[in-house]
Formats: structure tokens, sequence, C-alpha cells
């Protein structure tokens, strides 16, 4: 696909369930591991979407802000690199984010079919840049350095 | 490309920095981004020697000295000649820290997952990787929740940490 399908995807994140499952295959693998989400079932998949459609600031649920980096690939295949700014959310990872703003940065591979629908989705995003916004420590990278541990 | 160059990929990055910044382009031609950027200054790293300082890190080989072990294990590659996604298993043992926690040494596991695009030389242009740090964060004692909100049978209030 391209930058505009990218736009066009996030735009149905924010519309409606309904919206975006419509982009993806019957049969499809959906998988954000860091959420311990790996999913091919459409009813399941309504649900994932169903909070980021959410379009009343005050319960708590947020409004959930993507916008997208860049998009790397073809019509058959390709990634989305996006950000991720949740607005009035109370509650991510289990942790109190109320009044903590944040945001992060994360990529998605796809693989389309001949008709253009999703058929594979591959998520992958930086959980420690939310914890360092919440005041715990997680350093931004794994790469360990020598001045670090004093050798 | 295919799964044999990745896992020649995972191989060096692990375990010979050299061969690793062998597989990029010339300096100023690639970029590798291996967690978000905030600043493409301190973020993004576009050439060797600070591919050496910031990565080289990942291919330590002594045991004792509290850098850790780090391997990574490929497990698919979804692509071609000219771009394509790694998912690896991560694995590292011996390190003292894990992103600044104290990890005392213990073994640590998690997943991830790497894009690479290659220009027509096959060298790579660009490096889009992310650690799929919860799981390690909860091994670690943070108090990370990843519950299954899609469940049919979902129950709210386990949407907090107790």
């Amino acid at each position: 696909m391209n930058y505009a399908f990218a736009i066009k995807w996030l735009k149905a994140f924010r519309t409606s369930p309904e919206e975006v499952c419509a982009l993806y295959a019957d049969d499809f693998l959906f998988e954000d591991l860091m959420l311990d989400q790996s999913i091919t079932d459409k009813d399941d998949l309504h649900r994932v979407f169903a909070p980021y459609a959410n379009k009343d600031p005050d319960n708590g649920i947020g409004i959930h802000n993507f916008r997208i980096r860049s998009y790397t690939g073809d019509e058959r295949s390709g990634l989305i690199r996006w950000e991720w700014t949740p607005i009035s959310a109370a509650v991510f990872l289990g942790l109190d984010v109320k009044d903590k703003p944040f945001w992060t940065q994360g990529h998605t591979f796809h693989v389309y079919n001949e008709e253009g629908k999703i058929v594979r989705e591959s998520s992958w995003w930086d959980s420690a840049q939310v914890l360092r916004a919440l005041g715990l420590t997680a350093e931004k990278t794994v790469t360990p350095t020598r001045s670090a541990v004093g050798v | 490309m295919n799964l044999d160059y990745a896992k020649q990929w995972a191989e060096a990055l692990g375990n010979d920095t050299n061969a690793y910044a062998e597989l990029y382009a010339p300096d100023g031609e690639f970029a590798i981004e291996q967690h978000m950027v905030d600043d493409h200054m301190d973020d993004t790293i576009t050439d060797r020697a600070t591919i050496h300082a910031r990565v080289g890190g990942l291919a330590n080989d002594d045991p004792d000295n509290g850098l850790g072990r780090h391997t990574f294990t490929v497990t698919e590659f979804i692509g071609d000649e000219r771009f394509g996604l790694i998912h690896w298993d991560y694995a590292v043992e011996g390190a003292s820290h894990y992103r600044g926690i104290p990890a005392d040494g213990r073994r640590l596991e998690t997943k991830g997952s790497t894009f690479l695009q290659f220009n027509a030389d096959g060298k790579i242009v660009l490096e889009s990787t992310h650690f799929n740090d919860n799981p390690v964060f909860q091994a670690l004692g943070l108090p990370i929740l990843t519950p299954h909100y899609w469940d049919a049978n979902f129950d709210p209030a386990t949407l907090v940490a107790g």
C-alpha cells in the first residue's frame, strides 16, 4: 500500500471498529504481542479496536491520536511507522496514567492480499517510553554501555 | 533477502559488531533506529562509529563484566531483496541491568522485530527495531499488565494493577 492507506487505516481506528475491521481479509492474523494479542477472529478484532474509536474525553478510555511517520513498502506488504498520543486516558498497561500525558512510537508491518485487504499484521512499539513518562526507570536503549557497568 | 540473511544479521548483531556494520550502506546513507526518536541527533544512528558506540555492547562476549551476553534468534523473515520484517527471540544473561533496572545477571527473554530496507547493492539503508519490553519489565517486578480486554467475557475490574 502507501502512505494514504496508512492514514486511511488510522482514521478508521478513530471512526469505528466496523470501519477498521473492514480493511482486514476474512482470513487474517493480527498480532500485537506486546499487548499479548494474537487474533484471527473478527469478533475479537472488533473488541480490540473498540477503545480506539472512543470519542468521550471524560470516560477514561482516552482519545487515541495516531500520526503516521512513514510507509516503506509496496502494494503487497510494507512497514507503517507511527506515533501515538492518547489524550485523557486513565489506565494503560495496568498503570494509572490519568493526568499523566505520554506518547510513544511504534511500527506495524502489513501483508495485503490481491484485493488490498490486510492478511497479516505485526505491531511493535516502545513501552519503555511510557514508563519513563510515568516516572519509572526504563532507559531508552537496551544496549549496555561499559561506562554504565563500570568496565 | 531471506531467512538465511536474517539469521546472519542477527548473529552479527549479538556477536560481531564489525560484521554487523558491514551489512549497512556507507556512512551517512543509512539510518538505524532501535527505540523511539525524540531527537535524531541522539536517537538515529547514521555512521559506523556510532554503531560501535551504541550497538556494540550487544556483542559483548565476557559473561562476567555485567554487560550481559545477548542472543538474537530469528524465527521468521517476511520480505524480499528490497525490504522485509524479521521476527526474533531475544535472551540476555549476565547483565547487571536491563534499561537501567537491576537485573542481577538473571536470564531474561522476550521477542522483537526489525524491519530492514536494502539498496541496490544489498546493503541496509533503514533499520527499524522494537523490543517487546513488557515481559522483561514484568520479570523484573514492574507492575505491568496486558489484560485481554478483547475477550468476550472480559472483566474491566482487572484493568488496574492490584
